[in-house]
């Protein structure tokens, strides 16, 4: 299966079906539950209004630990079996995981406001998220230090793996943490009594920033395969300009 | 404001949440595609300043 | 296997021992920072008192991780580590033998100058015993976190900031529960058990990527 869709023109040629159906599918689920979200839904009778923000935060948490989850596996694979095109998965991930980890965090901060009062409380949840973000972050600051295409792709599959293995102690360290300092009662948001014609929205949103996710990562791997191929026809044609001008201009100063 | 976008005492808190998720998600899908179209834009152009087609 | 640990140990002591004291530069960032910490926190002496075992605890991860940055570094520009395994050595001996010294020569003047932070901070006499021990034992696991890290970029000139932005997210877990067992001026058994299992288990995954990062920068 995996080296079936190895091949870069086999999924070149899978992709020119998925992109379009995958951006209509983001859009055609995200602006309708947004739209119910915001006009259609009846007020929740604890949170009032503000309970429309589930729409917003609920989706962009959820998805960016699915994302750290692909980058986590996307590393594996590109680390075990050297799939270079698993590699510019877990790269393509990895800004959009930390652009989902940001809004998540963001819209949870001004859900906050107004249900507990405070925008950030040092609660499990939000300092787990948080520590999730900068786990984004570093593997993004990786990939772009280094310079040397298989090295960064190596390490960076390694930084995420080890991430991988720490979060689940991470998280119950922050639990165990929070626990102690914290009274329990703060993270009830949403969980209590949701209204029927509350969740279809939800999981409109849900599935909706999946698709989203799935589309840009997909067009972020064309990208990196168009520039791939351009790097390499550069470098074609300026090695045999180099032949043929002198053997001596060939080594690369900066290697 | 319009009647329509009136949320009562949180509005301020719910239109800030979808507007930046709006603004957030939509800078992402403009970067991504404009980094697209350029990656494609030159590619095409080496392929067809290439002399000799590849053998 | 033992003996090139040894080696290895024995020769970084020396490097140590003849490179002007920049091993030091931990300890000293150590005791600066508990400095400016009793600045920034006034000169009343019952909250300094209060919040001293976790500016310790906070002292001695950053000072650790700020240390780790050459961890590799030169071993690997300067060809050292490919003589290492071009001689059919273990790259395992070679990370284990980095490990102990520089938790030696990092941690250890750290773990001397705690006492003196501490007191300086104000807290009370009956607190200094559960902080040495808390250091001791979650001690390995900021140096390997920390290490680790270094490996990673360790074929990156200046990577000291990077080093604490990669480990720096995974130091919340020793963080936690070393402030934790010092707290209530006994040691709390529970944490002080959780943190070292926090640093068991990195003493076997931390060495592990090391030695895969180190395998990648030597391709």
């Amino acid at each position: 299966m995996l080296s079936y869709f190895a091949n870069p023109v086999r999924f070149q040629n899978l992709s020119k079906w998925m992109v379009p159906i995958l951006g209509l599918a983001a859009l055609g689920l995200i602006l309708p539950a947004w739209i119910m979200g915001l006009f259609v839904v009846p007020v929740d009778y604890q949170q009032g209004e503000a309970f429309r923000i589930i729409y917003v935060h609920v989706p962009a948490v959820i998805v960016s630990s699915a994302v750290y989850g692909f980058l986590a596996a996307a590393s594996f694979v590109s680390f075990v079996w050297r799939h270079s095109l698993a590699d510019s998965a877990a790269r393509a991930a990895a800004p959009i995981g930390a652009a989902f980890t940001f809004l998540g965090l963001l819209t949870g901060a001004l859900w906050g406001k107004p249900m507990w009062g405070a925008y950030w409380v040092w609660d499990a949840r939000l300092t787990s998220t948080l520590v999730m973000f900068f786990l984004f972050i570093g593997y993004i600051t990786i990939r772009n230090t280094i310079r040397d295409e298989n090295a960064s792709a190596r390490i960076g599959a390694i930084a995420a793996m080890a991430g991988a293995v720490n979060l689940p102690i991470i998280k119950f360290s922050v639990d165990w943490w929070s626990s102690l300092h914290q009274p329990a009662s703060l993270m009830r948001a949403g969980g209590s009594g949701i209204d029927g014609s509350m969740l279809p929205p939800l999981l409109m949103a849900i599935t909706g920033y999946l698709c989203l996710f799935g589309w840009l990562v997909l067009l972020s791997m064309l990208s990196e395969l168009d520039e791939r191929r351009a790097r390499a026809l550069i470098q074609r044609k300026s090695g045999r300009k180099a032949s043929t001008a002198s053997p001596q201009m060939e080594g690369n100063p900066d290697a | 404001m319009p009647e329509f976008l009136d949320f009562g005492k949180n509005t301020v808190f719910i239109l800030a949440c979808y507007s930046a998720s709006l603004l957030v998600i939509s800078g992402l899908v403009i970067a991504i595609i404009r980094r697209r179209v350029e990656a494609a834009r030159k590619l095409l152009q080496l392929e067809k300043t290439q002399e000799s087609p590849k053998s | 296997m033992i003996r090139e640990v040894t080696q290895i140990i024995v020769r970084d002591l020396n490097i140590a021992r003849y490179s002007g004291g920049s091993w030091s530069q931990g300890a000293i960032f150590f005791v600066l920072f508990t400095l400016l910490a009793a600045f920034a926190l006034g000169p009343e002496q019952a909250a300094r008192a209060n919040m001293a075992p976790a500016l310790i605890w906070l002292a001695a991860t950053l000072s650790s991780q700020l240390a780790l940055g050459h961890m590799f570094t030169g071993d690997l520009g300067n060809g050292m580590l490919d003589c290492w395994k071009t001689s059919n050595r273990h790259i395992s001996s070679f990370v284990i033998g980095k490990f102990i010294t520089h938790w030696a020569l990092v941690f250890g003047p750290i773990l001397l100058m705690a006492p003196l932070g501490a007191l300086m901070l104000g807290a009370p006499v009956s607190t200094l015993a559960p902080l040495l021990v808390s250091l001791l034992i979650g001690g390995p696991a900021l140096i390997l976190f920390g290490g680790m890290a270094a490996a990673l970029t360790a074929n990156t000139k200046g990577n000291g900031l990077l080093v604490v932005l990669l480990s720096g997210p995974l130091l919340a877990s020793p963080l936690i529960f070393g402030v934790g067992a010092v707290q209530a001026e006994l040691i709390n058994t529970i944490d002080l058990k959780i943190l070292g299992a926090i640093s068991l288990a990195a003493s076997v995954l931390c060495p592990i990527i090391s030695i895969a990062a180190l395998k990648v920068h030597l391709e």
